[in-house]
């Protein structure tokens, strides 16, 4: 569908390639023959503007059929060479697919799923809570900066699986050691980003805020935490990823039952189908997680770029 | 009119007989021998001013020279290293009661709509709630931004969103009113629309305002008294007195008087830019 009304010559797009007929593609939409001619400009003139805008009217493919046919595509690759190289316990798409409603009825799947899930979820509220009171704290007090900021760094890059074992010798093969890891996990990107969505305030804004003589809670929470929100989802998109990693991770390491485990286990026991339909759930959960946070900055946080 | 001021010489000073709004209600704002270091750098120093209630001052010179320092320093919000400011006689020492101002990029905060921040200041002065519907409605209409309540900033064209950020400034109902650079942000054609009507504003309520801008002609038309700052350390070089009487119009623009007190404080400011080049040349 070319947005393209009859009278308007470029209009809805921004400057079109100088002297470059719009020809639209056959086959591309009903108003294939609607090329307008642009404007008279000296044609010849080799103008570089980008010719982004004007893709779509060209005709081509919508973007999510695109999507999809390219992820159809690598299903179907993995199909033939599961098929011709692979072993009969190597998963393949069509098996996977027909395990997937023998799956979804065993109690056993949902429980294990919400068991990590749910320790994702309840972990990455405790951690983004921790995170953003610490976090503020860093964003607006410089001793607590001072302090904190190396430690912080460091303990963001380590990787949280490296230090599952040492939890279990505290905490033992349970799952509150599940969530203790998976919170913490996810408390780290919250407090960076915290501290720094409250410390980049621009600075008219706490001038605005000083000239109506704004007390130190008015900062703080009014504008510092306000204006840490963008970074906060961002930070939150962070932690959920962390946050799953890191708990199916103790469950392979520690045996705690969850949907990891189980993973591990299906796996070992030749179901590789069915381990696959726990590893799409996995993926559709940080997914939709993440899609609901982006779906959150567009709908509170309009001003805020795409 | 008046006589052209020759070159550089003083305009000579033609105050309307009607005091009006226009100066004559008292001194609101002293600053004495104010200065301001950074560093090894003295931005300005020995700034003399005295602001009368129903007066407006406008502050031109180039940039850099303090304008906006010597306007925060009246604000509060920047300390002077020497010299002081009073406020009715209160020596200020961080922000004040009755002083508000109007920030170059408006400074709305973008997850407020256009009700809730011309009502920010009136909720931190914890105003009664009755107090804040009554008063908030009534500021954005003076702006002319009714129907725009629920509009967010990011919405709204930049001369939209400096009309919200001087309701903002003046729903607190400010004794002095600190604008910096209020329109430079802003198109050319709204630009002029905001000058007059903030014009009209003023008459209809006139209060002590400080005017800070780098454009002569804006300071000059808004001007009672137009302070030039230059030099540097920058200094009050000289102090016009407009002379021309409120309520002014687009009128004003062509009028012999404006011409001549625009091409004179021209030719202060001009001064140094030739000297700069000469320098540099």
């Amino acid at each position: 569908m070319t947005k393209r009304t009859g009278t308007g010559t470029g209009t809805g797009t921004r400057e079109p390639a100088a002297g470059r007929p719009v020809s639209v593609p056959a086959g591309s939409g009903s108003s294939a023959t609607e090329a307008v001619p642009l404007p008279a400009e000296p044609s010849g003139t080799p103008q570089a503007v980008p010719p982004g805008p004007t893709r779509r009217e060209r005709g081509k493919p919508p973007a999510w059929l695109l999507r999809t046919g390219t992820g159809l595509l690598l299903l179907a690759l993995w199909e033939a060479a599961a098929r011709l190289l692979g072993s009969e316990f190597v998963a393949r798409p069509t098996a996977v697919a027909a395990a997937i409603p023998e799956v979804l009825v065993t109690e056993t799947f949902w429980q294990d799923a919400w068991a990590t899930v749910g320790a994702v979820v309840y972990g990455v509220l405790i951690g983004a809570v921790a995170g953003m009171v610490l976090g503020l704290a860093m964003g607006r007090i410089k001793v607590v900066r001072w302090f904190f900021t190396s430690y912080v760094s460091g303990l963001y890059t380590l990787p949280m699986v490296a230090v599952v074992p040492l939890m279990t010798i505290w905490l033992g093969y349970t799952s509150e050691t599940r969530l203790v890891a998976v919170a913490l996990s996810a408390f780290l990107p919250i407090v960076v980003t915290t501290a720094d969505g409250s410390r980049a305030i621009p600075k008219e804004y706490l001038d605005v805020a000083h000239t109506f003589r704004a007390r130190l809670h008015h900062i703080w929470f009014g504008i510092a935490l306000r204006n840490a929100i963008p970074y906060l989802i961002a930070g939150m998109q962070l932690a959920i990823a962390r946050a799953l990693v890191t708990a199916v991770a103790v469950e392979f390491l520690a045996g705690v039952p969850g949907l990891g485990y189980s993973i591990l286990q299906q796996t070992r026991s030749f179901q590789q189908n069915e381990a696959f339909v726990g590893v799409i759930l996995l993926t559709l959960f940080v997914v939709g997680a993440r899609a609901l946070l982006t779906l959150a900055r567009r709908r509170f946080l309009p001003w805020y770029g795409r | 009119m008046t006589r052209s001021p020759a070159g550089t010489g003083a305009v000579p000073t033609a105050r309307p007989a009607d005091p009006g709004p226009g100066g004559a209600g008292g001194p609101r704002v002293v600053v004495s021998r104010a200065g301001v270091r950074y560093g090894d750098l003295t931005v300005f120093d020995g700034i003399d001013l005295t602001i009368q209630d129903r007066e407006i001052v406008s502050i031109v010179g180039p940039s850099g020279c303090g304008k906006t320092t010597l306007l925060r320093s009246i604000d509060g919000l920047t300390r002077l290293d020497s010299g002081s400011v009073s406020i009715d006689g209160t020596v200020v020492d961080g922000p004040t009661p009755g002083v508000s101002m109007v920030f170059q990029h408006f400074g709305l905060f973008p997850w407020k709509n256009v009700y809730n921040n011309v009502a920010y200041g009136l909720k931190l002065q914890k105003a009664p709630k009755e107090r804040i519907a009554q008063v908030v409605p009534e500021y954005i209409d003076l702006v002319g931004l009714s129907g725009f309540e629920k509009a967010f900033p990011h919405q709204l064209s930049g001369g939209m969103q400096q009309r919200a950020g001087l309701a903002r400034a003046l729903a607190v109902e400010p004794q002095v009113l600190l604008m910096d650079e209020p329109f430079s942000a802003i198109d050319a054609q709204t630009r002029e629309i905001l000058q007059f009507e903030l014009l009209r504003i003023w008459e209809s309520r006139p209060i002590a305002m400080l005017f800070v801008t780098h454009s002569i002609e804006e300071a000059v038309l808004m001007g009672d008294r137009v302070v030039v700052l230059k030099g540097r350390p920058s200094h009050i070089h000289e102090v016009i007195d407009v002379g021309i009487p409120h309520p002014r119009t687009r009128d004003t623009l062509k009028s012999a008087r404006f011409q001549d007190v625009t091409a004179h404080v021209w030719d202060l400011l001009m001064q140094d830019v030739i000297e700069a080049e000469r320098e540099v040349g």
